[in-house]
């Protein structure tokens, strides 16, 4: 149910953005756009998969 | 696309304003009321001071290279690859900043307000309405923050005189009983928060009169300490140094001892305003965050990124801390460190680099 949510909005993001994006012809935008979203959506399933990620905070912490 | 838009000077001292004041004013009292008790009021002014250092760093920096944000001069200061690294490290600074915002955002809400939704959804719905902020631009983040910044000084007015009557300044004595050195450990989180006008680097280039952004700074840190000053002793006042220092949310108690005629529950309407205001402070941070990944790349059209940014925004937020009390621990232990490296460590060495660049090299600023 989760991961329909989910799956939704990323692909929601990416059908807003992307086709305008490869329309102009703009590369570097389109492999930082999928590379972000990619990021978000690891971090997305795994947080409602509650996989062990990396957490930013966290290890700012033990510095 | 980014240059058109431009914001007056006032329009840069509410967002400004709304930066530094918007999240802290709610929790102020109670973190300088842990390090100094009964002092805590005399924080905000000590922290100013500390603050003013830092701020000077920004502005000459800004000042130095007029009409261009941190992630481009960087690039001319520190050469191609080491400028783009700066630029990075700023936009992950922002993002975080926002996040921790959002967790603060959704932490109130859910203590105080909203105790059925999920943490998610509370966070996704503020998400989203940034992201649709941040599509629309600066001109426009800063014109609809005129009339929200108005509402919340307006507020913060009213409620800090309507408790007026309630108030004793003699619970603020004995004054400086402990001494200074408390209040300089306690300074130290507030110092960083007035340095969140870190973003100032990004606007300025997008004032119309870019001479008067020393000024606004200025006034904006005042504005700010003083209000901080006022609402500090306010909680003080009423409810003494330790039930301060144990409040989540200082300035909420503070709302709910109104009662004047039929105005009761004002926290209610307070918190209703205040929404606007982090509304404000997350869609700027997020703004730079954005703004700072499209410079790091040299990108045409940094729209797109924006909704993948909120994403990461939102989950940010959600493994900012699994309760306040947690946040408030990172934000008392690393947040001092971490924030001024990017507000005060950051700028001075790409101050100082530019310098010894400069005398080295006397044509300096034209290269491209």
């Amino acid at each position: 149910m989760v991961f329909l949510g989910l799956l939704l909005l990323f692909i929601t993001i990416a059908l807003w953005e992307g086709p305008a994006l490869v329309k102009q012809r703009l590369w570097g935008e389109l492999i930082l756009f999928v590379v972000l979203l990619l990021l978000g959506a690891a971090y997305g399933f795994g947080l409602a998969l509650d996989i062990p990620l990396p957490n930013p905070t966290r290890d700012r912490e033990s510095l | 696309m980014l240059k058109e838009d431009r914001i007056s000077g006032s329009q840069a001292f509410n967002l400004l304003v709304i930066t530094v004041m918007g999240t802290e004013i709610l929790i102020f009292p109670s973190f300088a009321a842990r390090g100094a008790g009964v002092d805590a009021w005399l924080v905000p002014a000590v922290a100013l001071v500390g603050a003013l250092l830092v701020v000077l760093a920004q502005i000459r920096l800004a000042a130095n290279f007029p009409g261009q944000t941190v992630a481009q001069y960087s690039r001319l200061v520190l050469g191609n690859l080491p400028g783009r690294l700066v630029s990075l490290a700023y936009a992950w600074f922002f993002l975080h900043l926002a996040a921790l915002v959002l967790r603060r955002f959704g932490g109130l809400m859910e203590t105080v307000f909203l105790r059925e939704p999920p943490l998610v959804v509370i966070l996704l719905v503020m998400g989203i309405l940034a992201v649709s902020a941040v599509r629309n631009g600066l001109g426009c983040l800063a014109r609809v923050n005129e009339l929200i910044a108005a509402i919340v000084v307006a507020a913060v007015l009213i409620l800090l005189s309507l408790i007026a009557k309630e108030l004793d300044i003699s619970s603020l004595q004995p004054v400086l009983a402990a001494g200074f050195l408390p209040l300089l450990r306690s300074a130290a989180v507030p110092i960083a928060w007035y340095g969140e006008v870190v973003v100032l680097l990004y606007i300025i280039p997008h004032l119309q009169k870019p001479e008067r952004g020393t000024t606004i700074v200025l006034a904006v840190l005042l504005v700010s300490a003083a209000f901080f000053t006022i609402s500090t002793m306010a909680s003080i006042m009423l409810f003494g140094p330790d039930g301060t220092a144990r409040m989540a949310f200082p300035f909420v108690s503070l709302a709910r001892m109104v009662r004047i005629a039929f105005f009761e529950r004002l926290e209610a309407v307070i918190m209703g305003i205040w929404v606007g205001g982090i509304f404000v402070k997350i869609a700027l941070f997020l703004w730079c965050c954005v703004v700072s990944l499209g410079q790091a790349f040299n990108l045409q059209e940094y729209r797109p990124l924006i909704p993948p940014l909120g994403v990461l925004l939102v989950i940010l937020a959600l493994l900012s801390g699994e309760s306040l009390l947690e946040l408030n621990d990172f934000l008392l232990h690393s947040f001092p460190l971490y924030g001024l490296l990017f507000e005060f460590f950051l700028p001075l060495f790409l101050l100082l680099a530019a310098n010894i660049r400069a005398r080295l090299d006397p044509a300096f600023p034209k290269k491209p």
